[in-house]
């Protein structure tokens, strides 16, 4: 699957080929943007909210909303896509804390599917998603895209639209916080 | 310049109020809240978990729990990373689209202006 940021240019024209042939009435091409970008965006969404389920609702709403904007894209479809994706997420992050006023650890997102999916996930990465939701979005997102995505600093910066300096800043803050949380337990 | 920005932009300092107020992790970090440990040791540790420094390397900083911890942390990453998404999410988006019940926007000035009295003969 191919990464944001590590797109060619000629696959961003092939991109915009693709759109103009979508707009011009051959719908079922949008598939093809689907299955090239949606694993690392799924990735991104479940990282930043913790839930399969709402990594799936902000995905569907983000492709929704990407198809019907997508005469407004300028320049590269990936980094337009991720925006939407991260803004839902970010989104979503800002009404469940709104919703959540009193929440304690057992109110964190966690609807995966069945109880095997439930027993699948380690502990740890239980205690990780409740350390990540300590944390600013900004830091989830920045300690997301660097640790469960793999990212650059340089692909997030020109995803995120922000300098190298900053993101490593975020990474760093985000890295010593959930230290700070899990070591007592791991370390 | 931009570190200094980057803390008052998130915008995130609505934090919820835990019931646990005994618990040292109940209180939300917001950037601004995360202090940087500048100490040598921590910055190897940021510096190996960027991949500037060798395993070999952040070994001798004598923090060998910590990066006990972190190799978890990474071993549980890449895992996540292997993850795809569900078939139901491009099956979901399709349905709707071939239904028609979204589709897209027009360009804004682009579209003619047809009123009852444009003449639409060639």
């Amino acid at each position: 699957m191919t990464s944001a940021a590590q797109v060619p240019a000629d696959m961003a024209e092939a991109d915009q080929e693709i759109i103009n042939k979508i707009l011009s009435g051959d719908r079922d091409l949008f598939t093809t943007l689907i299955r090239r970008y949606t694993d690392p965006l799924y990735r991104h969404a479940l990282g930043m909210t913790g839930s399969p389920d709402v990594a799936e609702d902000i995905l569907q709403s983000s492709f929704i909303k990407a198809y019907q904007h997508l005469s407004e894209v300028r320049g590269r479809f990936d980094a337009w896509l991720f925006r939407i994706v991260a803004n839902g997420c970010k989104d979503w992050l800002k009404n469940i804390r709104r919703t959540h006023l009193s929440y304690d650890e057992d109110d964190q997102p966690s609807s995966y599917a069945t109880p095997e999916e439930e027993l699948d996930r380690t502990e740890l990465r239980s205690d990780l998603d409740r350390a990540l939701a300590h944390l600013a979005p900004s830091l989830r997102e920045a300690f997301i895209m660097k640790h469960v995505e793999g990212r650059s600093y340089e692909e997030m910066a020109d995803l995120l639209g922000t300098t190298v300096g900053a993101l490593k800043m975020r990474v760093h803050r985000a890295r010593e916080a959930l230290q700070g949380l899990l070591e007592e337990k791991y370390a | 310049m931009n570190e200094h920005r980057d803390v008052h932009e998130s915008g995130e300092h609505a934090a919820p109020r835990p019931h646990r107020e005994a618990t040292p992790v109940a209180q939300p970090l917001a950037d601004r809240e995360a202090p940087v440990d500048a100490t040598p040791a921590h910055s190897a540790l940021n510096a190996w978990l960027d991949g500037e420094l060798s395993d070999a390397s952040v070994s001798i900083a004598e923090q060998p729990r910590t990066i006990a911890l972190w190799k978890r942390v990474g071993a549980d990453a890449a895992r996540l990373r292997l993850m795809a998404t569900p078939a139901s999410v491009e099956a979901m988006v399709m349905a709707k689209i071939r239904a028609g019940e979204v589709t897209p926007i027009p360009r804004s000035g682009h579209e003619p202006v047809v009123s009852e009295g444009t003449d639409l003969r060639e």
